[in-house]
């Protein structure tokens, strides 16, 4: 997408999802000198986001067609950053040339969603960048500096489990601020070229957001914008795999809302689409987390599973891999007594896959010490939601 | 007061029945709009420099968030957030809100709450199953011992910077509100705690009510009125922060926004008064409940100021601080608390204050007084006026403008009683007699005094107000300089609300200036009709005829439009009091004459004629009327506008016996009967031509013009004959007339002789020419008749001529001039007959 088709067709704001278009778009003021151009408080961004901080002036969009910077009126300077029409937040630098893809990580509360993202972006920065010929960068500081303080931080220096996430019905909560990330695909060829690109947001929401109908209003309404849906669930929530754990001090209390969760989405989403029935066209990944614990049980997932194995994602998407494993959790699931929950994702879905994986390699539950981090297939629900959007080719190896 | 509970955690089972963050207990009585706010509230981070996973012997030292607020509803919630650490599941950052909701305005200060022994910090018990939570009575709860003012005042004690400080941070507050920008306060938890209850307490409990606050604030976003942070928050307080987005203070690193400076306002008095004397300042709060107040704003500056005043602290006041004080004072002063604002009005020390600021107090008094309409507010009202005015009545009189003004007031508000309030404010008339002597009081004074005595007597119907000696009393006083007419009008002025009053002060004042009928008109022109004559006839039967006199002339004199005014008085006298018309009618005509350009005065004659008015007048003013109207009245017959006044004009004349000089309407009659060639002379025609010399000479002219001939040419007689010539004639117009009666004489006719010419020559030749008014030479001019005469009968035959001669010889023969004739006659006979044989 270069930067003159971006005027013709409407994009999502990641902030809140609304649709508009660049001609709409109003800019920040770029002047840092406050004297000649003071800040003063948004009222619309008060009003949408209870945010009543001072910042520079919005200027209002310019006339002209295909305008890429504004003047401002007060202090005459350009400014290329856009601003959402609707909600006045900054929009990332590079909206209307690239792609936005929004990626949802939904789940129950203590699925480990948090600690599925801080694993996911840290593996993609360090490990899989490099293998699928990708660069993410985030788009601005609050997203670099929540990740890293929130998200990276407790998990790979400090060796601890990330707090709880607080609700995000408390608006001006940093909670309700996506991650936002510029994902590169380079060409292969002697000046590695971008050959696709694409604006990922992430989501980490808290469990409890999921529980309400007016909390699903406030806080989830980007998961029925969303392009691709990570559900987490929680293996360890199955009564068939909890009975067969000994120490049930390594299990997470009970909340018995696996199934549920699924329900309260598949609700969401067509409450958000106005569309009460018919499968939902959003991809969903279903990825059980913890399968290291669960894979410590005996006789639960057979050691000859291809789950077990390191996929290698060289050049593009292993769909081989994938098929295989999604495959074998259909199976498992179906063994541990969830044959239900298979058929009510069929039901209500397009296009699903089942992933297994596991972020941290261990259980922290009894101690919330993380000794050390060792990701299984973290990698692979999101890999997948990139190639059903066309943006990963397929290996070619198996 | 009952508060309603909320509980708020992260906790395996709550009202939502699934863990995780939600509310574990509530009272019945939140609505749901109100759960949802204050879960919106609860939140809480701890501050980045402690440590992740602190151990119970670091948890009770992170900061608490104690946050006060009102919710959407109105209704106000003070919720502590307290750390707990490890949730149900075991995973950190877990926090316990407990809310309590406020059924009622709360009766202390928020932050009195915080060592309420009911807070909640953790769940007692995780998997207890949740119950609703009791309603708390906090009524008889007492303020946090901590927070006292006096524990306050300690604290503000303990570094010497802290007062300042103190006065900064309420400074920020009230600019902070209008720009919209929170105060943000970065200390150590403890004294963050300090600070708030520093602020808040300083402001009265509502104004205090309308600040939110926190005592513990991690987001830069959404923050309280009034915040506390710490060390490690999403607070940068770089410059943007401290310029624009907040008031900073910086207590850790000292740093602070710039505050708009001020003094002796509400932030200094208030953080002088903690420092040193809290009593003062919980005085200062009893004082402001008074009010109706709730805003931080600079009207606390005005109470501030107020209290200080009345607390007899400060003894004077500005006048621009009193009015404002007063005005906030009168805007928001509690209806029931406005007796004890009144009292407190009436112990202020007001004798040292401007006059402006005193006049300030005193009419909030009485407005005050006038609002709760209590008996005993209204003596203090009416007893502040008193002093205020006695101190500058009798101490020389300095604004005594403002005095009126409150007076004015006094009477406007406290309307419901006059009589009462007159029999109150009486008694300073029985006492000014003691400061009258000396003549120092001014005429303002005197003035002010004498009018509202006389109200006050008549206000309490009291008989003979206008001779009462209190009103007498200060008349005298005033009367010394009875030659300032304006003065004197106001004297009059004050009498002017009653005839009777009026007329009495007329009566006094008599003879003590001849302006005062001037300014008894000038006071009676702006009185109904029936009041003047009320007062006319009082004075006409009190024998004042020269005021009366003097008034009507001033009215008469002194009007833009005398005409007009003269005949208003006309019709109001005439038949109101038709005695003192008829003896005042000629002057005023008189007056109105001199007052009237001639055109315009005769023209009212004319008027005055037809309404018959000259009837009323005296004989002598109607005469000079009458020769005014005669001046209008043209003798020519065609002028038909002079017709019906002259009509008119005759009929006047013969019924008052008015001779008129000339009398023109008899020779306009004349003159129309020469017209109508009936030239019938009278006795009384050869009378009236004598007029004609009193005519123009225009008219004069033009009259002998017409008349002469035709009254001469019908009269045979040589005596009539004279008589016309002799009337007629007069030295101005004579050399006209001669030149009229020569083309008379000489004119040809059908007979060459005939009785008028023998008329003519009878009287030529008779008359004296030294009594002929006719020539100044008369012999000349005689001459020159006769010569005529004597060519025009030399015209006859003989025999004709002879005969004539004969008759006339008979009756003229001894006079002289009868021999020059006949020798002129001979002569002219010959001289004819001799010119024929020359030129035969």
């Amino acid at each position: 997408m270069n930067a003159l088709t971006g005027h013709f067709r409407s994009h999502v704001c990641p902030y809140c999802f609304e649709d508009f278009l660049l001609s709409d778009t109003p800019y920040r003021c770029a002047n840092p000198d406050v004297r000649r151009c003071p800040p003063e408080v948004d009222a619309l961004r008060e009003a949408v986001w209870e945010d009543d901080t001072r910042r520079p002036r919005v200027v209002r969009p310019p006339v002209r067609l295909f305008a890429e910077a504004a003047r401002c009126e007060t202090c005459s300077t350009v400014s290329r950053q856009r601003l959402c029409p609707h909600c006045h937040m900054e929009l990332p630098l590079g909206l209307g040339r690239r792609r936005s893809l929004v990626f949802a990580v939904i789940g129950a509360k203590e699925s480990g969603k948090s600690h599925y993202l801080a694993v996911l972006i840290t593996e993609l920065r360090k490990r899989l960048c490099a293998d699928l010929d990708l660069g993410l960068d985030a788009v601005n500081d609050e997203t670099r500096e929540r990740f890293r303080n929130e998200f990276y931080r407790p998990v790979y220096e400090e060796g601890r489990t990330i707090v709880a996430t607080q609700t995000g019905r408390r608006l001006q909560n940093s909670v309700r601020q996506p991650l936002i990330y510029d994902l590169n695909l380079f060409g292969s060829g002697r000046h590695r070229r971008i050959r696709r690109s694409a604006t990922l947001v992430f989501f980490d929401t808290a469990g409890e957001d999921l529980d309400r109908e007016e909390s699903i209003r406030i806080a989830n309404r980007y998961v029925c914008r969303a392009d691709g849906i990570i559900v987490l669930l929680d293996p360890l929530q199955l009564p068939y795999v909890r009975r067969r754990f000994r120490d049930p001090r390594l299990l997470p209390s009970e909340t018995g809302e696996t199934s549920e969760i699924l329900s309260r989405i598949v609700r969401l989403i067509r409450k958000g689409r106005r569309r009460q029935t018919g499968r939902v066209p959003i991809p969903l990944a279903v990825a059980f987390s913890k399968f290291d614990a669960v894979g410590s049980v005996d006789g639960l997932v057979g050691p000859q599973l291809q789950l077990h194995s390191h996929p290698s994602h060289d050049g593009g998407f292993n769909v081989a891999d994938y098929e295989a494993v999604n495959d074998e959790m259909q199976s498992l699931i179906a063994s541990w007594g969830s044959a239900d929950l298979i058929q009510q994702i069929k039901g209500s879905f397009t296009t699903f896959g089942f992933f297994g994986l596991s972020a941290l390699g261990c259980n922290p539950h009894r101690n919330k010490r993380i000794p050390h981090v060792i990701p299984k297939r973290v990698e692979d629900p999101f890999l997948w939601l990139l190639y059903r959007h066309g943006f990963l080719k397929k290996s070619k190896t198996r | 007061m009952k508060s309603l509970q909320v509980h708020y955690t992260s906790c395996r089972r709550g009202l939502s029945g699934r863990p995780g963050y939600q509310i574990r207990g509530l009272t019945p009585g939140i609505e749901p709009a109100e759960e949802m706010e204050i879960e919106r509230r609860c939140s809480y981070r701890p501050p980045r420099s402690s440590p992740p996973e602190p151990d119970p012997e670091t948890l009770p030292l992170l900061p608490r968030d104690f946050r006060f607020g009102d919710l959407s509803s109105g209704r106000p919630a003070l919720t502590l957030t307290t750390y707990v650490g490890r949730d149900y599941s075991g995973r950190w950052g877990n926090f316990f809100s407990h809310t309590l909701v406020f059924t009622d305005e709360p009766t202390l200060w928020p932050i009195d709450y915080y060592e309420w022994e009911g807070w909640k910090s953790r769940l007692d018990d995780e998997d207890a199953e949740p119950e609703s939570l009791p309603a708390i009575d906090l009524k008889t709860e007492q303020a946090a011992e901590s927070f006292t003012l006096q524990e306050l005042k300690e604290f503000l004690g303990e570094e010497p910077d802290r007062v300042r400080w103190l006065e900064l941070m309420l400074r920020a507050v009230f600019a902070g509100r209008e720009e919209k920008r929170p105060l943000v306060i970065r200390d150590t938890p403890v004294q963050g705690l300090y600070w708030l209850a520093c602020i808040h307490k300083a402001f009265p409990l509502p104004q205090a009510l309308s600040l939110s606050f926190s005592s513990y604030q991690f987001e830069a976003r959404k923050c309280s009125d009034l915040n506390v942070t710490t060390a490690a928050t999403a607070f940068r307080l770089d410059r943007d922060e401290r310029e624009y987005r907040f008031y900073v203070f910086d207590l850790l690193s000292g740093e602070a926004s710039e505050v708009p400076s001020g003094t002796d306002d509400f932030p200094a008095l208030a953080s002088r008064w903690m420092s040193e004397e809290p009593a003062y300042l919980e005085r200062f709060h009893a004082f402001a409940r008074s009010f109706d107040h709730r805003d931080v704003d600079h009207d606390l500056t005005h109470a501030a100021r107020l209290f200080d005043f009345l607390e007899g602290r400060r003894t004077t006041l500005s006048e621009t601080a009193m009015v404002d004080a007063l005005a906030f004072a009168e805007r928001s002063a509690a209806p029931d608390r406005l007796g004890g604002l009144l009292e407190s009005c009436c112990r202020a020390p007001g004798a040292d204050l401007e006059t402006p600021a005193e006049l300030a107090l005193v009419i909030f008094m009485i407005k005050t007084a006038g609002r709760t309409a209590h008996p005993e507010h209204r003596r203090y009202a009416v007893a502040a006026w008193r002093d205020c005015f006695e101190r500058r009545a009798w101490g020389g009189g300095d604004d005594f403008q403002a005095v009126r003004l409150a007076f004015r007031q006094l009477e406007n508000r406290l309307v419901s009683n006059p009589r009462k309030l007159a029999g109150e404010l009486l008694p300073i008339s029985d006492s000014s007699d003691g400061h009258l002597g000396g003549g120092q009081v001014p005429e303002e004074v005197l003035l002010f005094l004498l009018d509202r005595t006389v109200a006050w007597l008549t206000e309490l119907a009291l008989p003979r107000v206008g001779r009462d000696v209190r009103v007498t009393r200060l008349i005298e006083a005033l009367s010394v300089r009875a030659d300032d007419p304006q003065l004197l009008g106001k004297i009059l002025d004050a009498g002017a609300r009653n005839p009777g009053v009026l007329a009495d002060f007329c009566t006094f004042l008599d003879g003590a200036s001849p302006l005062l009928g001037a300014c008894l008109a000038e006071r009676l022109r702006r009185q109904p009709d029936d009041f003047a004559l009320d007062v006319r006839q009082r004075l006409e039967s009190r024998s004042h005829r020269q005021l009366l006199m003097a008034e009507a002339l001033a009215i008469v004199g002194e009007s833009e439009d005398p005409i007009v005014t003269f005949e208003a008085y006309h019709r109001q006298m005439a038949t109101r009091m038709p005695a003192t018309w008829r003896r005042q009618v000629g002057e005023l005509v008189e007056a109105l004459h001199r007052s009237v350009p001639e055109q315009y005065f005769c023209h009212q004659a004319l008027i005055w004629l037809h309404e018959e008015l000259l009837a009323e007048v005296p004989r002598q003013v109607a005469t000079w009327l009458a020769g005014l109207i005669n001046r209008q009245i043209s003798i020519d017959p065609e002028a038909a506008a002079s017709e019906r006044h002259a009509g008119r004009l005759r009929q006047l004349g013969e019924r008052l016996g008015i001779e008129l000089m000339p009398d023109r309407p008899a020779l306009r009659a004349f003159l129309a009967r020469v017209r109508a060639s009936e030239p019938v002379l009278s006795s009384c025609d050869c009378e009236l031509l004598s007029h004609a010399r009193r005519l123009t000479p225009e008219e004069y002219e033009s009259f002998v013009a017409e008349v002469l001939p035709a009254v001469l040419e019908s009269i045979s007689d040589h005596e009539e004959h004279g008589q016309v010539v002799t009337n007629l004639a007069c030295s101005e117009g004579r050399d006209r007339f001669q030149g009229i009666y020569h083309e008379w004489l000489a004119k040809k006719r059908k007979e060459p002789w005939d009785e008028s010419r023998e008329a003519a020559l009878g009287f030529w030749l008779r008359c004296d020419p030294d009594s002929s008014a006719v020539t100044h030479d008369p012999g000349a001019f005689r001459r020159q008749v006769l010569d005529t005469l004597a060519q025009q009968l030399c015209r006859l035959k003989r025999e004709s001529w002879a005969g004539l001669v004969q008759r006339l010889n008979a009756r003229v023969a001894s006079l002289a001039t009868w021999q020059q004739f006949r020798e002129n006659l001979e002569h002219q006979r010959k001289r004819g007959l001799g010119r024929l044989f020359r030129r035969a």
